[in-house]
């Protein structure tokens, strides 16, 4: 056991923060492409992560194939969500996509009790027994994990839009994909494969997430709500700060609870978010205009 | 549209929604409408609501959905196993019991308004059994102005079982007499010096809290309690006070989830101080999927134990499996003998109105159910039973330290 309860605290705030950063960026991937607010991508995580958990336990199979299937199976929703729903929406009604995307998250959550059962059940811890102590604090192979993937997802995520041409494309896809169809970009592929990239990163997310706690039908809202939360207050169109106010308000929700008492966690996320927007200058959360020749 | 204004009103609707999903989350009390027409007293040529010539509608709320459902399933699935078996032998004063259970989602709100939905829209007869305290607690108010009985809801609180909500029949023991006779057993097995409790916050968390002090007395043991809110995200938090306190037994009253995900975050830092559980830990249920970060667990026993080795569980035992196709879990137990008792209420009442079964209740005097320690109500009593036993949990199994006495 460590010697370090302050530091134990922000290790955990850290994980948490960072599992809300990666979901946050799977949400930001589509936003910025399709310019598409997705509500129902935490339970997209969540199919994958609860029929995961079904395979392993009820099929038998090994947890990397489960984990696999979970993640196959997080993929086709959500590409199904953004190629099949999304594209119906006119694009002269802002905010459809929100109340569609609603009742997705609606008929997710049914759809997976009917299927599985809504009760909450307990995930394999993904290396929790396993630890080591550093400076005080114990660290386990299951924070090292969150800590590692998150850096190289997001690193490569950031590489991948603004180091490559298909980053390029995807850009100039989002911005105006008349025009950048008729530059030979096929922008229907790259939204689709954006789709099910955050697909990917919904499920990985949603596993982590129950190897820490427990799979159900519903656990996965809370986790989206302070993702989108971090969206809102860093900006939606931008990159690093959301991320970073993700990270920053798993640390700050860890320390309202430690001081505050476990009630003092959400309502202290959500005065936050009331606090952030009254002092944040608006040049820091209004939507950035490129300047062009 | 500029993308501005889009992103804009995205973000208030956005904003707007968020603070609607957060509201639905919170517990919010309401009050119910005056009045009720409920009789006071007996008069066995009355009728009362939810009888037919055919059928008794009786009816709770339980969780059925989120953090909570594992017990509210189960328990539900409990009752109906019994009232169906009732219904096979001919049902009761010559009528079938309908139960309807609506879900509440461990929430004192919605458990108001569910109730509010069946008394007045369902007009149910009784209310047969419930599952859960904080949400049970959002009834009680609305209940009582209505003059519903209630009857051996599991919902340990000690504002029931007394006469101050005297239309609340308690069949489960409160959590101050539950955790003064698990510290009880403790304290005559080991001297710790300092131990914790995790439990929902309210009158779950307090109730508890004051159990342990009343047994602890002027003993020179600290006592940490930390209240949680259910369906926590980090606990962390927790792991890092109780770490802090250097706690040597932790006590917790939360859901199954989140006793299993505040076991796996103390099991992340290496932190194993014996873990005591609430009587819903000894369940099959939660011994099945949490098991393996809760061995060693001591946990109240707050009905007999499902073994073959006792004659009565045995028996209900594999009546419930002949009518199921499935082993009964301690909350299918629950359930079952909830079901039971309302039965033997109904069965004994000298009329099918409120008034009567109030007063069959009432007379309850030792009533054997097999599951329970025996049942005793009176006219100014509401505590039916008044005692608990302690198992711990080894392997999947439960072995009993301290039986039910």
């Amino acid at each position: 056991m460590g010697s370090s309860p302050l530091g134990q605290l922000l290790l955990g705030g850290l994980t948490s923060g960072l599992l809300y950063a990666l979901l946050l960026l799977g949400f930001l991937i589509v936003f910025q492409v399709s310019k598409t607010v997705n509500f129902a991508y935490g339970h997209v995580g969540m199919v994958g992560a609860f029929s995961a958990w079904l395979a392993w336990s009820s099929w038998a199979l090994p947890l990397p194939i489960a984990i696999a299937f979970g993640v196959l199976l997080a993929v086709i929703v959500n590409s199904a969500i953004g190629i099949i729903v999304i594209t119906k929406i006119p694009p002269d009604r802002p905010g459809l996509d929100l109340i569609v995307t609603l009742g997705i998250f609606l008929f997710l959550t049914a759809a997976m009790q009917l299927l599985i059962d809504a009760k909450a059940h307990a995930f394999p811890s993904l290396g929790g027994g396993s630890r080591v102590v550093i400076g005080g604090i114990v660290v386990n192979a299951n924070d090292i994990a969150i800590i590692v993937l998150s850096l190289v997802v997001i690193g490569g995520v950031h590489l991948l839009f603004s180091r490559t041409t298909v980053g390029m494309a995807l850009r100039a896809s989002a911005e105006s994909p008349a025009i950048a169809e008729s530059a030979g970009v096929n922008v229907r592929m790259l939204r689709l494969g954006v789709w099910m990239v955050a697909g990917v990163i919904a499920a990985v997310v949603a596993v982590l997430v129950a190897s820490r706690l427990s799979v159900d039908a519903f656990y996965m809202t809370p986790v989206l709500i302070k993702a989108f939360v971090a969206g809102m207050i860093g900006g939606m169109d931008r990159f690093f700060a959301p991320l970073a106010v993700a990270v920053g308000i798993g640390i700050y929700e860890a320390l309202a609870i430690y001081f505050l008492g476990a009630s003092a966690g959400t309502p202290a996320v959500f005065l936050l978010i009331i606090i952030a927007l009254a002092v944040i200058p608006k040049r820091f959360t209004a939507a950035r205009h490129e300047v062009r020749a | 549209m500029s993308a501005a204004q889009k992103l804009k009103s995205i973000r208030i609707l956005a904003g707007v929604t968020i603070l609607g999903l957060a509201l639905t989350g919170c517990a919010v009390s309401g009050s119910g409408s005056g009045g009720g027409d409920a009789a006071a007293d007996c008069v066995p040529t009355d009728i009362g609501p939810g009888v037919t010539d055919s059928t008794i509608k009786v009816g709770t709320t339980m969780p059925l959905s989120g953090s909570g459902a594992a017990t509210g399933l189960a328990t539900r699935d409990g009752q109906q196993a019994y009232y169906d078996m009732i219904n096979a032998d001919g049902g009761v004063q010559d009528r079938q019991i309908e139960l309807i259970v609506l879900d509440d989602e461990y929430d004192p709100s919605t458990a108001q308004s569910r109730m509010r939905q069946l008394v007045e829209q369902e007009e149910i007869f009784v209310v047969s059994g419930g599952e859960g305290t904080p949400n049970f607690l959002g009834s009680v108010p609305y209940l009582e102005r209505k003059k519903v009985p209630a009857i051996a809801p599991y919902a340990p609180s000690d504002q029931l079982g007394n006469m101050s909500n005297p239309h609340i029949f308690m069949a489960a023991v409160d959590y101050i007499t539950e955790f003064q006779s698990v510290t009880e057993y403790i304290l005559e097995q080991d001297s710790p010096s300092k131990v914790a409790l995790v439990a929902v916050a309210g009158n779950v968390g307090e109730n508890s809290e004051e159990g342990i002090k009343n047994e602890i007395g002027d003993k020179d043991i600290e006592l940490l309690y930390i209240p949680e809110t259910p369906g926590t995200t980090d606990f962390t938090p927790i792991v890092s006070q109780l770490t802090q306190f250097g706690a040597e037994y932790v006590y917790l009253v939360l859901t199954n989830a989140d006793t299993g995900g505040l076991l796996k975050a103390m099991d992340r830092v290496g932190y194993q101080p014996t873990a005591v559980a609430w009587g819903g830990m000894s369940d099959s249920a939660y011994i099945s999927e949490y098991g393996d970060v809760s061995q060693g667990m001591l946990v109240a026993l707050e009905t007999a134990n499902l073994s073959a080795e006792d004659p009565a569980s045995a028996e209900f035992m594999a009546k419930y499996e002949e009518l199921t196709g499935a082993a009964p879990t301690k909350f299918n137990q629950q359930g079952w003998v909830q079901a039971m008792i309302t039965t033997e209420a109904l069965r004994n009442a000298e009329g099918l109105s409120r008034g009567c079964v109030i007063k069959s209740l009432e007379s309850f005097n030792e009533f054997e159910t097999g599951i329970y320690p025996p049942i005793t109500w009176g006219p100014d009593r509401r505590d039916g039973v008044k005692s608990v036993g302690v198992a711990v949990i080894e392997g999947t199994e439960l072995r009993v330290l301290q039986d039910v006495k």
